[in-house]
């Protein structure tokens, strides 16, 4: 009965403050032992008001217990925030003290970079048009540093809010409304978000089991596809997980360019399937398809000039996840397999310094990774990824885009330590070749999370 | 694009065909986040309910992935029920949004949030993490006293009721027949476990006090530091040695966390160490509601008299 007594004496003390002043100056007015009979009768009141209030709450408790209609607090499954106000006075006064609304929480992230052969953004040898390897900056800085805040709109809509801060810029991450109750299974997203297609696509960089994206994500994706958008999703009512979805974007974020088509420059259609293979072992598999269109694409060439590209294009990505856990519990060890391929095919028109003309790229990459917590707090993680391009240029000079026609590769490895929930340290070692040349990397990295849990999809 | 079109097709038949194969009998689909819910939904809903429990016994319901085996099963759903006091928060709440299930959404009818109807103990009044992973609306691991069982039967009853009106008087006389029988256990359990009173244990995490608190169990250690953040060998040493003026008679723990920390400290201390069901399913006797606390008691009094 703890919450509810204490809601019950914060009343008492309440109505004690508001009730005691207009006693004591009566008091001083009269003698000794009117004083006291005044003290008396004063007492005897408060002390039957108290029990009329005790009594009237108490009433209220049991029926909100036992009338268990839908006035009883149904509170939001929120971290804090996302409560429903409309519960019963005595729920809301016992955590309304508790709760915000919206929940806020703030991503801090930094690290420290050893970065053989340079930083920042690099053109990737043999891989002709666009992709490129971000390394972030050499030496000390922040990184991704995020503000979030997220809450029920109303019965029907969530929204959710993230901005991103980093060493050079701050950026709106993800800023949308879902719908929470459409019939049928149905669900709606609107505003700018990260596209559902593959696996990696949707989740934020903090939730990343390595410093840096897969390097095919990097090349085909730019690190993650997130733009101005609309998504309908339906979940089949079937006991494995089954799921189709299909967006419609801008199409200003790269692979797209420019917003073409009015501002309907992209789409997607992707579906997913999943299930429990038994208490310890499950599994997730996508197919997503997105179409983009560009109209003035800008990338680097590997001489660093400046490539132009219009057209359009497909790409397909197919992703397989399998995480493990002895009974399913997650908190002792656990391991995580994931990987996923994708192929891009561009074409188009290219204009550059040393000329132009009709382009077709053929792209296809992959990544495969491992993640095991061998222990409370402790994990390792290991990840191969590997890039093949082929590029159709009949009018440039050869070598010009694809290079040595090498195939870029990025090996990595990490450890990494949460005291808490709320932290974790990592030390990555990745090793880069099909750059600019064979490169060492070596990344220390924070992340930190404060204010509210947060809850993290599959 | 033939390909993928071939890929498409199987899968929507596969789909399909697996989903088709669900139990299409029971009246009221309900999705219990934890099995001591979902065997009391079973006890008060009886043959009119198919009952899923999204964790078992053995794993830490605050550390699950959000499965999409989950969101498939909240989908269908017309009863959500749960721990809460963000016991769940790392999870649930990315199941409800996923699952775009309105007849589960908080306000609704099936929803239900055990921390809003039982009296809640440990609510902390000063919110530092600090402190480790406390919880803001106070400790959500309500079923160890059954007295918050039975609070929980008659709203579940009630809102059964609500949820499939045809079997209202079957829900009634169910619920009717399950409190009469809680109630004389819980007589019967409250004299079984008058020589606890004042017994003092060492417990892995925060997840007894209900327990302690029903039973008049005093706890002097923890063997987590900060609730959530695993036991270490620092602690420990500093624990063990408290320990040595303060007659502790039993080192309890769940049986999802780790036996190391517990058997090291018992190994040193001579004290035992136990696991007790913390929840239906937890040992091999706790096969039901009753049983669970009859086991509860059976391994405390063992403990108190050797």
């Amino acid at each position: 009965m703890r919450a509810h007594t204490c809601v019950l004496n914060g009343l008492i003390v309440a109505s004690l403050g508001l009730t005691a002043p207009s006693a004591l100056a009566a008091a001083r007015e009269e003698t000794e032992s009117s004083t006291v009979e005044a003290l008396r009768n004063e007492i005897q009141e408060m002390k039957r008001d108290y029990e009329d209030r005790l009594r009237a709450l108490e009433d209220r408790v049991e029926a909100a217990e036992e009338r268990a209609d839908d006035t009883e607090t149904a509170a939001a499954a929120e971290p804090s925030g996302g409560s429903n106000w409309m519960g019963s006075a005595a729920d809301s006064l016992a955590s309304a003290s508790r709760a915000f609304n919206p929940s806020i929480s703030a991503i801090l992230q930094g690290r420290a970079s050893f970065l053989q052969g340079g930083d920042g953004s690099r053109p990737l040898s043999g891989f002709p048009v666009g992709g490129e390897t971000d390394r972030g900056s050499g030496g000390l800085a922040l990184g991704e540093s995020e503000l979030v805040f997220s809450a029920n709109v109303d019965d029907k809509l969530y929204g959710f809010f993230d901005v991103s801060f980093d060493q050079d810029d701050i950026g709106v991450e993800e800023a949308y409304f879902t719908t929470l109750s459409l019939p049928a299974g149905l669900g709606l997203k609107g505003g700018q978000f990260l596209s559902a297609i593959g696996y990696h696509n949707e989740r934020h960089s903090h939730t990343w089991d390595f410093v840096d994206a897969p390097l095919v994500y990097e090349a085909m994706l730019d690190t993650s596809y997130s733009d101005p958008g609309v998504q309908l999703t339906w979940v089949a009512p079937t006991d494995l997980f089954f799921q189709l979805g299909a967006e419609v974007f801008r199409g200003g974020a790269y692979p797209a360019a420019g917003a073409a088509h009015r501002g309907f420059g992209s789409g997607s259609v992707f579906a997913k399937l999943a299930g429990d293979l038994d208490e310890s072992n499950s599994w997730k598999a996508g197919l997503s398809y997105l179409r983009a269109k560009s109209d003035g694409r800008e990338s680097a060439a590997l001489d660093g000039s400046s490539v132009s590209f219009d057209g359009s294009t497909d790409l397909f990505i197919a992703d397989l996840v399998w995480k493990w856990a002895p009974f399913g519990n997650f908190r002792e060890r656990n391991f995580t397999f994931q990987t996923e391929y994708m192929h891009r095919h561009d074409r188009g028109r290219l204009a550059t310094d040393v000329g132009g003309g009709r382009y077709r790229g053929d792209e296809d990459g992959f990544y495969v990774q491992g993640v095991y917590q061998f222990m409370p707090r402790w994990r390792f993680g290991l990840r191969y990824g590997q890039l093949w391009g082929d590029a159709d240029l009949p009018t440039l000079p050869s070598g010009f885009l694809e290079g040595d026609g090498s195939s870029p590769k990025r090996v990595s490895a990490m450890v990494d330590f949460s005291n808490s929930e709320f932290s974790r340290f990592r030390l990555q070692y990745s090793f880069e070749s099909g750059g600019l040349g064979d490169d060492s990397l070596v990344y220390l990295q924070y992340i930190l999370s404060i204010g509210s849990h947060g809850a993290h999809a599959y | 694009m033939q390909t993928t079109r071939r890929i498409l097709t199987a899968v929507f038949a596969g789909a399909a065909i697996l989903g088709s194969a669900s139990n299409a009998f029971a009246e009221v689909r309900v999705f219990s986040c934890e099995p001591a819910w979902a065997a009391l939904a079973e006890e008060i809903g009886g043959d009119r309910v198919d009952v899923h429990s999204a964790t078992s016994a053995r794993q830490d319901a605050h550390y699950i992935q959000a499965r999409p085996s989950l969101i498939a099963k909240l989908r269908r759903a017309d009863l959500l029920i749960y721990s809460g006091a963000d016991l769940e928060v790392g999870w649930l709440p990315v199941l409800l949004r996923t699952a775009s299930n309105a007849r589960v959404q908080p306000g609704e009818v099936g929803h239900i949030d055990v921390s809003k109807i039982v009296p809640m103990l440990d609510v902390p009044t000063r919110i530092d993490r600090a402190e480790g992973d406390i919880h803001p609306y106070g400790n959500p691991h309500t079923q160890t006293d059954p007295h918050n069982i039975a609070r929980v039967a008659t709203v579940r009853s009630a809102r059964l009721q609500k949820i499939d009106p045809d079997g209202a008087s079957y829900y009634q006389q169910r619920t009717a027949q399950f409190t009469d029988r809680w109630q004389k256990d819980i007589a019967r359990w409250e004299d079984r476990g008058a020589p606890l009173r004042g017994m003092k244990i060492v417990t892995h995490h925060i997840a007894w006090v209900y327990m302690t608190h029903w039973l008049g169990i005093e706890v002097v250690g923890r063997l987590e530091d900060k609730p959530g953040i695993p036991p270490t060998a620092g602690h420990l040493a500093d624990l063990l040695a408290g320990l040595e003026d303060q007659k502790v008679e039993l080192i309890v723990r769940a049986v999802y966390q780790s036996e190391r920390p517990s058997e090291w400290l018992s190994e040193r201390s001579g004290i035992p160490a136990v696991v007790l069901p913390h929840t239906v399913g937890a040992t091999k006797e706790a096969v039901n509601l009753e049983a669970m606390f009859d086991d509860m008691l059976d391994r405390l009094l063992e403990a108190r008299h050797p």
